[in-house]
């Protein structure tokens, strides 16, 4: 089982392959992009070769690249395209899933049924041993009931009895029945047993009496006395026994089967019949199991336990046929061999559980996959193993009642092919149903993208402008729909450019009336513009008729206007014509007037002489009142340096005089006070010596006035010590006065300066007076100038009031005159101009 | 009773007007174009002037004109009856004095409401 897995897994990735390169390989980029973290770049170089994505922006090396990108690509993609990648891996996927686990499952099954027939054919084969076992057992019942038998068998007691053969030994007994092998030669029952060998197609069958002595046979045996022999004692004892044997009596390989003969009636031993079957006849049911399904590598062994120890082959059956020979190699060897010798040793005892007998088994072996089971089958019980030997299954099936087991085997490889061959079916029905569904899916993917494909590329005609394009009504109800709407879509379209460009049409017929109108009322009207104001514009019903009549109004106005102002401009004219007269009238005035100004003129040119002259004079007269302004100016600064310098005399003086004051009075103070001390210091003086003399008259005791005499004395020293230095100040004040003297001196010379300023003054003074004389001498002459010039002042005056007056009213009143003429006649003239321009009247 | 001078240049119109006029109590006088219409007035001066626009020589604006030039005539209001039925159309009719505008075709109501609404 374990090596069918691996055969599988591959097989379905080709399948998957195989469906993915139809042209979906995207699938993959689409499961490996979704799955993969954001920002991992995917690179499928199939991608972009093997599809031809149209997408407005693939030419972007950008775009694509991150699998978002990608992602939003394959959204942009065709309706068909992503039909087929959503469609086509829901419907395949599931279908190679079911034809997968459909394969596994049926493998499995195939597998088991294998191995149940393995264990049935070992069943089938046990049962056709014990089948043919039972036949040969009841075959010897009754044989052994038959008259010919039970009189031999009395028969044979009596000889026995008579000869007293019993005490005899087997070598004796054998060389006694040397000759004839029996007890006593009964034709007869010899025939008879020959008849039943013949028609039962036996080897041989012979039986002997109670003590194992030949009664009768079919075939001479080889000995007389059987009692030596295993089988005889074995049926003695069992009642029955199988043999598997090479007869040498009969000479023929086979299967030996000897059973106790019994009384039916006392029940007691009377001998052992013996019957040997050819091989061929086991063989004729055994082939039974090759007619049945047998494998091709089945094969079913038939072994004989004689012994624990000694186990062997006596029949192989597989395809070829039924096999016989005696000590035929059991398949599997030994480990087959040692399994059949536990399971025939356990099917003897009922007690013996399968779990004890699998235990026994693989504590022995070391086979695989073991399962036991016991069957019970109509009283009997059989026992049967299937286990995994050297890549052999072998399935060991006891045969009831014997000591045979069937041994039926199968190579594993072989069980494990089993239905290796529905592979091949279920890939070509899932490759056949696979490429139906992808055809249907591309079919039906097909017809849901073709109409929607139409329906786009007759949009983009339509996009191109070709509007009379008209959608094709296929595919699904819904598609026709879309396509019927679409069409509607398009029929409402064309209808409303048709209005369109009929309301264009409308409009442009409209104002091409409006021009015509324009034009109409432009040709009615527009001479006006050259100034004919008798044209008039047709009111018309049109949509711009009233527009005819604004200019009807305006040139009515105009024309009114117009002719107000022809009217106004003769008038003009003729007042003009009458006030010719009086305008030359002012032309004689103004003449006259002119002659008064050239007199005035004269008459004004003198007095400008005198005013001249005078001029003149006044500024020689102001030169010289100039200078004696500076005259005077100097001479003022004079007298104020001579006013400040006396002053400074005062003052001086002044000082001088208190000083000397001062003086004087400290030197009487001083005088004083030295004839003062003079007085004192005598006197004092004078008591030094008396207060001497009467110190010295008092002996010891004067001589402290004495010391006061003393220093009397020296205070009237110092007295006149202070006296002196007294008479030292008063020379220092005589020094002062000295001083005093300087300064008087000194004053005295600023008065002497004083005196000479004060002449410098007078002298200029003198000039400023001589200086005034000339003023006067001027003065006088201007003032005889200026009665001349007050005589033609007076004359120009009256002249001028004659003029003023005569001019006054007359100047003023042609200029106005002239002015308002000369304006009129312009304005006249402008009007005229302008208003001739204009036509009124339609002649 | 108010007398009513119905100016148009097409008779049946003319008729239409006066009869719808005579019906509600006016005394109608009829003209057939603005020079008679001016006649008419100056002969017997109605209260009110229905006039129509669209006519040759005299239009129903320049009789309007003419008539609000000269103080004796200028106060008689003038209904404008007319097909012109612009908004420019109206405008300009006010603006040279008519005192309503009717667009034709009408009921009898509309322009009985129009000499009523002058006020006369």
């Amino acid at each position: 089982m374990g090596a069918s897995h691996s055969h599988d897994p591959p097989k379905v990735e080709t399948l998957f392959d195989q469906c993915f390169n139809e042209g979906i390989g995207v699938y993959s980029t689409v499961l490996s992009t979704s799955f993969l973290p954001e920002g991992y770049i995917v690179s499928n170089p199939t991608f972009s070769e093997s599809q031809n994505w149209n997408f407005p922006d693939s030419s972007n090396p950008k775009s694509g690249r991150s699998p978002e990108k990608i992602f939003k690509l394959l959204q942009a993609s065709t309706l068909r395209q992503r039909l087929l990648m959503l469609l086509l891996p829901t419907t395949v996927m599931p279908l190679l899933v079911a034809s997968a686990l459909g394969f596994l499952t049926t493998q499995r099954q195939a597998q088991t049924k294998a191995l149940a027939l393995l264990q049935d054919e070992g069943v089938l084969a046990s049962d056709i041993a014990t089948q043919f076992v039972e036949d040969e057992a009841k075959r010897i019942g009754l044989v052994g009931l038959s008259a010919e038998v039970s009189q031999g068998l009395q028969q044979a007691n009596v000889i026995v009895a008579q000869e007293q053969l019993g005490q005899k030994t087997i070598e004796a007994l054998e060389a006694e029945f040397a000759d004839t092998k029996l007890l006593r030669p009964n034709p007869s029952l010899n025939q008879y047993l020959q008849s039943v060998a013949t028609t039962e197609g036996l080897s041989e069958i012979f039986f002997t009496d109670s003590r194992g002595l030949n009664v009768a046979f079919s075939n001479p045996t080889s000995d007389f006395v059987q009692r030596d022999e295993e089988w005889w004692t074995a049926a003695q004892t069992n009642g029955f026994h199988t043999a598997v044997e090479f007869d040498d009596s009969a000479g023929v390989f086979g299967i030996s089967f000897s059973g106790a003969l019994i009384n039916p009636t006392s029940g007691a031993f009377q001998g052992v019949m013996k019957l040997v079957v050819p091989a061929e006849i086991f063989d004729e049911r055994l082939t039974a199991l090759t007619e049945l399904s047998l494998g091709g590598f089945q094969t079913v062994q038939l072994l004989d336990i004689r012994d624990t120890q000694e186990v062997y082959a006596f029949k192989t059956v597989d395809a070829s046929g039924v096999n016989t020979g005696q000590n035929q190699e059991a398949l599997g060897g030994t480990t087959i061999t040692q399994i059949a010798s536990i399971l025939s040793e356990a099917v003897e005892r009922p007690d013996a559980s399968t779990e004890s007998v699998q235990q026994a088994i693989q504590q022995q072996t070391n086979v695989t996959s073991l399962e036991v089971e016991r069957r019970e089958t109509s009283g009997n019980s059989d026992l049967s193993a299937l286990f995994l030997h050297n890549n052999q299954y072998y399935n060991l099936t006891t045969v009831p009642g014997l000591d045979w087991v069937v041994s039926t085997s199968v190579d594993a490889a072989t069980v494990n092919r089993a239905g290796f061959n529905l592979l091949g079916i279920f890939a070509g029905t899932t490759a056949v149903l696979g490429a139906a569904a992808i055809a249907v899916l591309i079919y039906l993917a097909q017809q849901l993208s073709t109409p929607l494909n139409t329906l786009t590329a007759t949009a983009e005609q339509v996009t191109a402008g070709e509007l009379d394009t008209r959608a094709q009504l296929s595919g699904t109800s819904e598609m026709k729909t879309l396509a019927h709407g679409f069409n509607q879509l398009l029929d409402r379209i064309q209808g409303l450019l048709q209005q369109q460009q009929q309301a264009a049409d409308d409009q442009r017929i409209q104002r091409e009336s409006l021009e015509n109108e324009i034009s109409v009322l432009m040709e009615e009207v527009g001479s006006a513009a050259d100034g004919d104001l008798t044209v008039r514009a047709q009111l018309s019903a049109g949509d711009i008729g009233i527009v005819a009549d604004l200019f009807n109004a305006i040139i009515e106005n105009l024309r009114d206007t117009t002719i107000q102002v022809k009217e106004s401009t003769e008038k003009v004219a003729q007042s003009l014509d009458s006030n010719e007269a009086e305008v030359r009238q002012l032309a004689t005035q103004a003449e006259s007037d002119v002659r008064s100004l050239q007199n005035m003129m004269m008459a004004l040119e003198k007095m400008a002489g005198s005013i001249q002259s005078v001029a003149d004079r006044a500024k020689q007269s102001s030169a010289l009142t100039q200078d004696n302004y500076a005259t005077v100016q100097v001479s003022s600064e004079s007298m104020e340096n001579t006013v400040a310098s006396i002053l400074n005399l005062r003052s001086t003086v002044a000082e001088t005089a208190k000083k000397i004051k001062r003086l004087g009075e400290s030197a009487q103070k001083i005088s004083q006070a030295v004839s003062l001390i003079d007085e004192i210091a005598l006197k004092t003086n004078l008591l030094a010596v008396n207060a001497s003399v009467e110190a010295s008259r008092a002996g010891e005791l004067g001589q402290g006035f004495t010391a006061v005499a003393e220093q009397v004395g020296a205070l009237a020293e110092q007295s006149a010590r202070a006296t002196k230095e007294i008479a030292q100040i008063v020379a220092a004040i005589q020094t002062e006065t000295q001083e005093v003297v300087i300064a008087i001196e000194t004053g005295t010379a600023q008065v002497v300066d004083s005196t000479q300023y004060v002449e410098l003054t007078k002298q200029q003074l003198n000039n400023i007076l001589t200086k005034s004389e000339e003023i006067n001498a001027l003065m006088e002459q201007i003032s005889d100038s200026t009665v001349d010039q007050i005589q033609s002042s007076e004359a120009v005056n009256a002249l001028m009031q004659q003029i003023a007056d005569a001019s006054k009213s007359r100047l003023e009143r042609s200029m106005q005159m002239a002015q308002s003429i000369q304006e009129t006649a312009q304005v006249s003239k402008n009007l005229q101009t302008s208003v001739e321009s204009f036509k009124v009247e339609t002649n | 009773m108010k007398k009513i001078l119905v100016v148009d240049d097409v008779k049946s119109e003319q008729k239409l007007v006066s009869d719808y006029l005579k019906k509600a109590g006016y005394i109608v006088a009829t003209a057939d174009g603005g020079a008679e219409a001016l006649e008419k007035v100056k002969a017997d001066r109605p209260d009110i002037i229905v006039t129509d626009l669209v006519m040759p020589e005299i239009t129903g604006l320049e009789l309007c004109r003419l008539l609000k030039k000269e103080p004796e005539t200028a106060d008689i209001p003038i209904i404008a009856f007319t097909t012109k039925d612009r908004n420019m159309d109206k405008v300009w009719a006010r603006k040279q004095g008519m005192a309503a505008y009717v667009t034709k075709p009408c009921t009898s109501d509309q322009i009985i409401d129009a000499v009523r609404s002058v006020g006369v």
